[in-house]
């Protein structure tokens, strides 16, 4: 079944919200955390409900409504979404609280909204919208398996689904992972990322909502294949599965114009991503991107994002492009995204030109 | 068109720590909410909950782990319900079959987490940090099962489980897959016992589904998985078929964050299409496993719901909230499993502690054991906070 990507928005630390621009003016940080860059929120949510509301919902829902404005708000079918971390912000709060206050008189606004399916419920609650609405924590193939999900229902006969994928980042939950060795220790440029030769990476956050339609519409940008989630595959059963994957779409590695790589600039981990891009799809085009958004559980749906103006524009922005190639005409992009850190999940996106 | 055979399935929660353990309790009409030993919290002595009994170290033996300290209570839970499932099953998954993996929780391994992170001396134990995922025991079932391919974990807080149970149905009757294992998991916490008080929805005392004077509910923990196979999957490798997975619906409130709509909306909403989707009459429906956690809200929106769709005469139903307590994530699947019982074993068991019917309502909730039923179809709900309503049927 064919799939369109009608509209899709993101809130990133780039300027990629509601932009003409395509990336033509990367942004770079020596922060040890890419923040978004927001938006004027007042503008899409009511001021009194905004100032409660932490940043990951904020993203979220201003996200869905660009994404459902640029397909010129058609009825929804569904909600999906896909979350790492969920309401970070106010799961600490929380916690805090109850240590602070030794378990008594607590508000409980924090653990309302702390709740990982806030955003989808908020959203919800926004649009009146009382149709299926769900929710997918699996760290990094969360995205992935709201796309999985999405594919069912169009299968039973939906029309448009808002799928969405995001994450904030905390300075708590940053620190106890610097602990871990999760970040690079040195101070880097995040535009010069994949220059560090050493292991870990830096930390991002964002927020991607497209909406998915059974009908194109002159909003298009591109066409929605498939989507697949993996774990626990030595490299043989990986290959095969990828090929298997490539198989049941009709095509073969030879087809991708496009490779879009989760590398996230650890030298060790970014090993695996070359070797399924020089193993399979050597003269697709090599692009890479967290570099511009940092290191997130649902990063890849900013991935989703880049790939469908990718076919939109048919023109890779050069920030991106890590290859010394161009495509002449980009018509299948697949993003291979896996986690850098457990090394155990990984995932795969396949778009086309509409 | 395929069906969604139930081939195993897998329990523990406060009435035992496997199915049999579960299924005496129920039928001894034997509560597990009780006082609270294990949970550290200041709030210890006032309240009950459906506490499992066991330390982690004690669940880890249950569990056959070793480095217990590694793992969450959330995980252990999981690892000895999904292991009885496939034991049931008598599934081999290193068998030529893709099997996917759809779990559930709300908050993960929160009770770890907890612990450390607002100590002063951070832990560098990674096992902390990594039970902060709430995908952590989903990965650590699949590794000690030996699960590959798509797994996955939902939260949808109090629905989770169930819409676990629903994506594995749907993931076979596309055709993705011919084996999915389903459910989910939660243990108690600090953080959920809080969060629950500072809602001002806890019950002191033993709760009341569905009773004029009911005050709130009793939260619980717990974990429980099914193993759902495609009918010819089954058939050909001689399974036992304890039931199907007929229908499913999900649809959501759009009202509040918390409370639920007091028409009902979400929930008429969910269980008129699980009922259409199978095909189904509401005549046909022999029993409800009610979300019925007693609060005051809920029971309200779910009556009026029911209401709504089967009149003044519903088929008999009850809430068994008040037998294992509120179990957050796992609700879903644990009723999914006290519903194969009813439907295997012709029993309905009783919503305990019913005093009064709710007075709005002309039903009431059915207070006693019932036997030799033929119970062939069970509507079981599960409403969480988001105004996420799941309906699930189950039949023979």
């Amino acid at each position: 079944m064919d799939l369109y990507i009608n509209g899709i928005s993101a809130i990133s630390p780039q300027k990629t919200f509601k932009q003409d621009n395509f990336l033509t003016e990367p942004v770079n940080y020596t922060d040890k955390i890419l923040k978004c860059i927001n938006p004027d929120y007042k503008q899409y949510i009511n001021p009194r409900q905004l100032r409660r509301m932490s940043n990951v919902i904020r993203m979220g829902i201003t996200t869905a409504k660009d994404a459902l404005q640029q397909a010129e708000n058609p009825e929804i079918d569904g909600i999906i979404t896909g979350t790492g971390i969920g309401c970070e912000t106010d799961t600490e709060k929380f916690l805090k609280s109850i240590d602070e206050n030794n378990e008594s008189l607590l508000t409980p606004t924090a653990f309302i909204q702390s709740t990982h399916n806030t955003v989808g419920s908020q959203i919800a609650l926004m649009l009146n919208c009382k149709k299926y609405n769900m929710n997918y924590v699996n760290k990094v193939g969360a995205f992935e398996s709201a796309l999985l999900d999405a594919e069912l229902l169009f299968n039973d006969g939906v029309k448009n689904i808002l799928v969405g994928g995001l994450d904030e980042m905390t300075t708590k939950y940053h620190y106890l992972r610097y602990l871990l060795d999760f970040w690079k220790k040195e101070t880097i440029n995040s535009l010069k990322l994949f220059d560090t030769k050493t292991k870990a990476t830096i930390a991002g956050e964002g927020a991607v909502y497209a909406l998915l339609s059974n009908q194109k519409s002159k909003n298009t940008l591109a066409k929605y294949i498939a989507a697949t989630s993996f774990i626990n595959l030595d490299n043989t059963e990986l290959n095969n599965e990828l090929n298997e994957f490539l198989k049941n779409n009709n095509l073969t590695p030879d087809d991708i114009s496009v490779f879009i790589g989760g590398n996230t600039g650890d030298v060790e981990a970014d090993k695996q991503i070359d070797l399924v891009y020089n193993n399979n799809f050597p003269d697709a085009v090599y692009v890479k991107y967290k570099h511009l958004t940092g290191e997130y559980d649902t990063s890849s749906a900013f991935a989703f994002w880049l790939a469908a103006n990718i076919i939109k524009r048919q023109e890779i922005p050069d920030v991106v492009n890590f290859s010394n190639k161009k495509s002449s005409k980009i018509k299948y992009v697949l993003i291979y995204n896996y986690h850098y850190y457990f090394k155990n999940n990984h995932n795969f996106i396949l778009l086309s030109d509409a | 068109m395929s069906e969604v055979c139930i081939v195993g399935y897998g329990i523990v929660s406060a009435l035992g720590l496997n199915k049999d353990e579960n299924l005496s309790a129920l039928i001894n009409e034997q509560t597990g909410i009780k006082a609270i030993k294990i949970l550290n919290t200041v709030h210890k002595n006032n309240f009950v909950a459906g506490e499992i009994h066991k330390t982690n170290k004690e669940l880890a033996e249950i569990a056959d782990i070793k480095n217990f300290d590694e793992y969450s209570r959330t995980s252990l839970l999981a690892i000895i319900a999904a292991k009885e499932a496939v034991k049931i099953s008598g599934v081999n998954l290193k068998d030529n079959i893709k099997t996917a993996f759809v779990s559930a929780t709300t908050v993960g391994g929160m009770d770890k987490t907890e612990l450390y992170h607002n100590s002063a001396t951070p832990q560098t134990n990674n096992s902390f940090v990594i039970s902060d995922y709430l995908n952590d025991h989903t990965e650590k079932v699949c590794k000690i099962l030996g699960i590959k391919h798509f797994a996955t974990t939902i939260s949808t807080a109090c629905s989770s489980s169930a819409n676990a149970i629903m994506l594995g149905a749907r993931l076979i009757k596309s055709g993705k897959y011919k084996r999915v294992i389903v459910g989910g998991a939660d243990a108690l916490s600090r953080f959920t016992f809080n969060g629950f008080n500072s809602l001002m929805i806890l019950d002191k005392q033993l709760c009341q589904p569905f009773d004029e004077n009911r005050r709130g509910l009793n939260l619980g923990e717990g974990a429980a998985y099914l193993v759902l196979e495609e009918k010819n999957t089954a058939k050909e490798n001689n399974r036992t078929i304890y039931g199907k997975v007929l229908s499913y619906a999900n649809a959501n409130d759009a009202y509040h964050q918390t409370a639920s709509s007091p028409n009902g909306e979400g929930a008429t909403l969910a269980m008129t299409q699980a009922i259409n989707n199978a095909n189904l009459r509401t005549s046909d429906i022999d029993y409800i496993n009610v979300h019925g956690t007693g609060t005051p809200n809920n029971d309200d929106s779910e009556g009026t719901a029911i209401k709504n769709i089967f009149g003044d005469n519903p088929p008999k139903f009850s809430s068994t909230k008040a037998y294992t307590g509120h179990t957050l994530a796992a609700a879903g699947a644990i009723e999914a499993v006290f519903s194969i019982f009813s439907i295997n074993n012709g029993i309905i068991f009783p919503n305990l502690n019913l005093k009064t019917p709710i007075k709005k309502f002309s039903f009431s909730a059915e207070k006693n054991l019932i036997r030799n039923l033929e119970i062939n179809t069970v509507i079981s709900n599960s409403f969480g906070f988001g105004g996420n309503n799941t309906s699930i049927i189950y039949s023979k």
